[in-house]
């Protein structure tokens, strides 16, 4: 079954100059809950397609129970930011549209950074669906594809 | 990790997506913008709210809930567009 979302309307306060007559800014962002060994913690994320990763802030590490001493590691950088070192932990996601629920294993980095949202790049999310976003209607499909692991 | 090696229930937010507001009022923009936030599972309240993470954990703690029991999310300030993460 395909998983619905529509994008959220967070208000500008303004028109927005490259969306001609509008003030709400859509935006791809999906609660989604973060399963490790000790606890669950339902979080924000940004559906993101230029992340190589799906990363959380170190925090939440520490809320769920996962350890990251001697967890492999790899550099990354956003735009226009220092590189910092993402830490790596293979954790359970689920993800729920109202309708359908799907819950899957997968490795996701932690970052030392303020995030003020998840990022559900390519690894560890994105890999996992046929993503359709559909500028009209400010939605976005998650259809499972073959690889992906869960239920 | 495997969910049978899990002592706890995640919560359900089929309820939280069904209710959750699909256009922020500008209202709560305003109050909240710029603030890490805690919605409560049927997505009816703000719970807390801090300036990090961490601070919002403490709140929430504080007040003698459980982060696990929010939906933890970040209320964009008006007029910020976004780019990329940083």
């Amino acid at each position: 079954m395909v998983l619905k979302f529509p994008y959220r309307l967070a208000p500008a306060g303004q028109i927005i100059p490259s969306l001609p007559g509008r003030t709400v800014r859509p935006r791809p962002v999906v609660p989604i809950t973060l399963i490790g060994p000790h606890g669950a913690q339902p979080f924000y994320g940004t559906l993101d397609t230029g992340a190589d990763d799906t990363v959380f802030p170190e925090t939440f590490a520490a809320l769920v129970g996962v350890d990251l001493s001697g967890a492999p590691s790899c550099s990354a950088q956003g735009v226009g930011a220092p590189a910092v070192t993402l830490r790596y932990a293979e954790v359970v996601l689920q993800l729920s549209d109202g309708r359908d629920r799907r819950q899957w294993t997968s490795w996701v980095a932690f970052a030392p950074l303020k995030l003020p949202r998840a990022l559900l790049g390519f690894a560890g999310f994105l890999q996992f669906f046929t993503a359709t976003f559909s500028g009209d209607v400010e939605e976005v499909e998650l259809e499972p594809n073959h690889l992906y692991p869960g239920i | 990790m495997t969910a049978k090696n899990r002592s706890f229930i995640a919560p359900d937010l089929g309820e939280f997506v069904r209710n959750q507001p699909r256009v922020i009022p500008l209202e709560l923009a305003q109050k909240y913008g710029g603030k890490h936030v805690a919605w409560s599972l049927k997505a009816d309240e703000i719970l807390a709210f801090g300036d990090s993470l961490e601070e919002l954990i403490e709140e929430l703690k504080n007040r003698g809930l459980e982060p696990s029991q929010a939906v933890l999310d970040y209320i964009d300030p008006p007029e910020q567009a976004w780019l990329g993460w940083s």
